[in-house]
């Protein structure tokens, strides 16, 4: 489904060229929940913003169902690293509906998946909330629940647990894999903890802090994963020395 | 309880202004009862809000108000127009950006009375004339506004528009023109402002020469005619058009707007 081959992507900065991204060559299957696991500075989200079309690459392509990626799209929702992401001037359910009702879904079904997703991430109390009245972690929420009101064939998620606390992040980490086998989304998920790569990912990528690939790691582990699970210590280790090394 | 001590401020607010201005017109009465100043230049406070009351009963003070708010509408309109355009097209690249700036430092410091005699020979002794006088006089603080708003546009914002698959247009008005509305709105008001005073000037020298008249024209007359008491009525009229336009209209839309998202610059 998405090809990323032999990407590498520099910024001036100060007049400087800086490598930020060299060499990063993989694929994600259709279907498939793929991790993007690095230190803070690897380049994950320059990386998911050249697959989200905001950055071009500076060498190597990015291939998208056999089409090479150059602007955004609607094939692939974004959910952004961060809080600000949200529309001021619409309420929580206003920004979860307004996209919905731009692709032209009908009146009825927009509630219908506003309501849906509203009480997914916990927040059917503050539908008529603006996003000035929101703790980090709801408007991070409700970002989500937008992003997957959409129903995309493709979700890039840049850290979108990072602010929640450990219940709500594991309910929605759940709710985010049954979502996924529902709808057959392909999830390409940036994270730096490796609990949650090895909860969620069918593969992780470990990146290094040089943003070069360091390997690649299936993770054929029975679901629901839990650490006491055989397997799973062992897994842990192995990607801690990968990320730990040089 | 937020709602409360936030409905508690605002009628706090009214009362202390509304303290204000009554405590200014005392004054004003004070002083011309005073006999410091000859009274036929000076009229009591009470003498103009009279006139002033018995000239919007029947309906004059109403008539010239609409004629002078008219054109002000106009004005306001096409400059809004023009101005948006002015600012997107700046937005477009390096050399459109560079044009609207140019065009702004040669046109912004012109005084729009200044341009009268070309108005004239370009639009007669018309109402193109004063709306041409009007436009160029909001157009261009118009446009700082504008542009300042839509370069503080957050770039995340942009990047969401274009995500959920708006262009162009879609996502000028869905997402642009929001994300930056307290610039559009500061624009419009200081656009309204200067509209209300360029039209005034405009009329004073067209009334003379014997348009069909609004309040500038009014004041012209009263003045020749020295209708003192008039004069003032009609500078009263003004003040209460502006109060009545600032307080009701203009609050009222930053309370359900700006103000209702937390958007305050
Ligand atoms: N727009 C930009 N201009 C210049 N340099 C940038 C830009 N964006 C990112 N960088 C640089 O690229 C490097 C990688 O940044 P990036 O945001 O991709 O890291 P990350 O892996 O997402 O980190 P984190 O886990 O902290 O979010 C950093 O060194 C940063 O300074
Ligand atoms: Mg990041």
């Amino acid at each position: 489904m998405l090809y990323i081959d032999n990407v590498g992507k520099s910024f001036i900065n100060n007049g400087i060229s800086v490598n930020v991204l060299s060499n990063i060559t993989f694929r994600v299957l259709s279907g498939e929940f793929f991790c993007l696991l690095g230190p803070s500075g690897s380049g994950k989200t320059t990386l998911l913003r050249c697959i989200g079309g905001y950055e071009k690459v500076t060498s190597g392509t990015i291939k998208l169902n056999n089409h090479t990626v150059s602007a955004p799209g609607i094939d692939r929702i974004m959910v952004f690293q961060g809080f600000d992401q949200l529309f001021a001037w619409k309420t929580v359910s206003g920004n979860i509906e307004y996209p919905l009702k731009v692709n032209g879904i009908s009146r009825v079904e927009r509630r219908e998946r506003t309501e849906k997703y509203l009480s997914l991430v916990g927040l059917h109390n503050y539908a008529n909330y603006y996003p000035f009245q929101l703790s980090g972690g709801m408007k991070q929420r409700t970002a989500i629940a937008r992003a997957l009101a959409l129903e995309p064939p493709l979700l890039l998620m840049d850290e979108p647990f990072g602010n929640l606390d450990a219940i709500t992040r594991h309910t929605l980490q759940r709710e985010l894999l049954r979502i996924k086998d529902e709808t057959n989304t392909t999830v390409l998920f940036v994270t730096h903890d490796i609990d949650e790569a090895i909860t969620l990912g069918d593969r992780i990528l470990i990146f290094s802090r040089q943003g070069t690939v360091k390997s690649q790691i299936e993770n054929n582990l029975n679901r629901p994963r839990i650490p006491s699970m055989p397997g799973y210590a062992s897994l842990w280790a192995n990607i801690y020395e990968t990320l730990g090394e040089g | 309880m937020l709602n409360n001590n936030k409905s508690e401020s605002i009628y706090k607010t009214i009362i202390q202004k509304g303290f204000i201005l009554l405590s200014l017109m005392f004054l004003w009465e004070l002083i011309a009862r005073s006999g410091i100043f000859n009274e036929l230049l000076f009229p009591r406070f009470s003498t103009i809000a009279l006139s002033f009351f018995q000239q919007v009963q029947n309906g004059y003070l109403i008539e010239i108000t609409l004629v002078s708010l008219s054109l002000i509408f106009k004005g306001l309109l096409i400059s809004l127009i023009i101005a948006l355009l002015l600012s997107f097209l700046a937005m477009m690249g390096n050399f459109f950006h560079n044009l609207v700036e140019v065009l702004n430092s040669i046109f912004h410091p012109l005084p729009g009375i200044a341009l009268l005699p070309v108005a004239m020979l370009w639009f007669g002794l018309s109402e193109a004339s004063i709306i041409f006088i009007i436009a160029h006089s909001v157009i261009w603080p118009m446009v700082i506004s504008f542009l300042t708003g839509l370069k503080s546009i957050p770039r995340i914002n942009i990047e969401v528009g274009q995500n959920i698959g708006l262009k162009g247009p879609a996502l000028i008005w869905g997402v642009m023109l929001p994300a930056a509305s307290p610039y559009i709105l500061s624009g419009i008001k200081i656009g309204w402002a200067r509209a209300w005073r360029s039209a005034i000037a405009a009329e004073m020298v067209f009334g003379a020469v014997g348009t069909a008249g609004g309040l500038g024209w009014h004041i012209f007359k009263t003045r020749y005619d020295f209708d003192i008491v008039g004069t003032f009525a009609a500078l009263l009229t003004i003040m209460v058009v502006g109060i009545v336009v600032e307080e009701l209209f203009f609050n009222s839309i930053e309370n359900r707007t700006i103000k209702r998202w937390n958007m305050i610059v």
